[in-house]
């Protein structure tokens, strides 16, 4: 009985060092797998730009449609103007952005001046795209020293309405060192007033960002 | 058969091993990803402003008698502008508001000319100071509060375009009975926008 237990111990020993091993290997495949996922998740993340330091576009364009409030930008388009303009010594600014503000408020809100980063720069307001930068009729502008517009946009709950920014430094190479032709990226601050307060603006906390097409 | 029960055994604990440190490892990774999800911003910025926007409605709609319709911080005089709304077709008496438990000024806030002052105090921290604010039926009134620094309240507010939060509490009466103080004290708080 004594022998036979010591047998069946043994086994049981082996048996159990084996299956130890065994487990061992599992767990360091498991490990290996998991390392590998997780240094190609950082590498790409890296890759595309999409660290943490850096916010996606579709994060930011999901922020801007549906975070912000009392005026959320449900689109935005970027131009570049290719016509005329590219050769430089032109007069017209050399790109546009296009938002589609809607008012998720539920009283009325005047929309009362668009400015965007660098600050420094004048930011033109239309109601109409253009396809070359030629002059149309302007709505009114924002500058350092001019942020808030004469006549207001009034927006009311629920409405959408679409103005167009142009200015030296959108989707244009011109401007500053950052801006390009392909892409747009800019922090943007909204002037408004509601029925009962004035004086107010929104600056968002991540940038509008998104592709320049050719007009 | 007796043997190969014993043999089995270690071959069930090994696999129940396996078992074991395989959700451990997803354990650890799965905390490694949430950890990095919250460091990059994203996911409690969703989480937070699903908060704060439920907040806003219900301020704004659905707290009684008193709305409140919007309010912001302004970050260079430390004050809260707001408007306050009732709701019930009689007039009502703001007599004392708290924010962050503790009780402030208030100011009826006119576009042209100067606020005026609605309490026994300009800054009510001490003593307590009595507020009586008349607001009209269904009206909304413009008001400010009194600089939120000098009672000690430090909403958060860092940049223009975040949003803050603070609870709020305010006592009232209907001038049909003056004496009868009654409360509006919320679980939720009233959420404003920081503005420059």
């Amino acid at each position: 009985m004594g022998f036979f237990n010591l047998r069946a111990d043994k086994g049981l020993m082996a048996s159990s060092l084996s299956s130890r091993g065994q487990t061992s290997v599992e767990f360091s495949v498991i490990l290996a797998v998991v390392l590998i996922i997780g240094l190609l998740v950082v590498g790409l993340g890296l890759f595309f730009g999409m660290g943490s330091s850096d916010i996606s576009e579709t994060d930011a364009r999901a922020y801007w449609a549906t975070q912000v409030r009392p005026l959320r930008i449900s689109e935005m388009a970027g131009y570049h103007y290719t016509d005329g303009c590219d050769t430089g010594g032109c007069t017209y600014p050399m790109g546009e952005i296009a938002l589609k503000i809607e008012n998720v408020d539920s009283k009325p809100i005047t929309l009362k001046g668009v400015i965007m980063d660098p600050t420094d720069n004048s930011y033109y307001a239309y109601k109409t795209h253009s396809d070359d930068g030629s002059d149309q009729t302007q709505w009114d502008y924002s500058t350092p020293g001019h942020l808030r517009w004469t006549n207001g946009i009034s927006i009311s709950p629920g409405e959408q309405t679409t103005i167009y920014i142009r200015a030296v430094n959108l989707c244009s190479d011109l401007g500053d060192a950052g801006s390009s032709t392909e892409r747009f990226k800019n922090y943007l601050t909204l002037y408004y007033e509601t029925p009962d307060l004035t004086g107010l603006s929104f600056r968002g906390t991540l940038p509008i960002k998104g592709p320049c097409s050719p007009s | 058969m007796h043997r190969r029960v014993q043999t089995d055994r270690p071959a069930r604990a090994g696999k129940g091993q396996t078992t074991i440190d395989y959700v451990l490892v997803l354990a650890v990774v799965l905390l490694i990803a949430l950890v990095a999800l919250g460091l990059s911003g994203t996911w409690p910025d969703f989480a937070l402003n699903s908060r704060n926007q439920q907040a806003v409605s219900f301020w704004r709609d659905q707290v009684r008698p008193i709305t409140i319709p919007e309010a912001h911080y302004d970050m260079s005089d430390h004050k809260l502008y707001f408007t306050m709304q009732t709701q019930i077709d009689e007039p009502i008496v703001v007599r004392n508001m708290y924010l962050d438990t503790k009780q402030v000024s208030i100011w009826k806030y006119y576009t042209t000319g100067s606020p005026v002052v609605q309490c026994t105090s300009n800054t009510c921290y001490t003593p307590a100071c009595t507020c009586n604010d008349a607001l009209n039926p269904r009206r909304r009134e413009r008001t400010v509060s009194g600089d939120l620094s000098l009672v000690g309240i430090d909403p958060g507010c860092r940049q223009n375009g975040a949003y803050a939060r603070m609870p709020v509490w305010l006592t009232y009466y209907r001038p049909s009975e003056p004496t009868k103080i009654l409360n509006e004290n919320t679980t939720i708080d009233l959420v404003f926008d920081c503005q420059p």
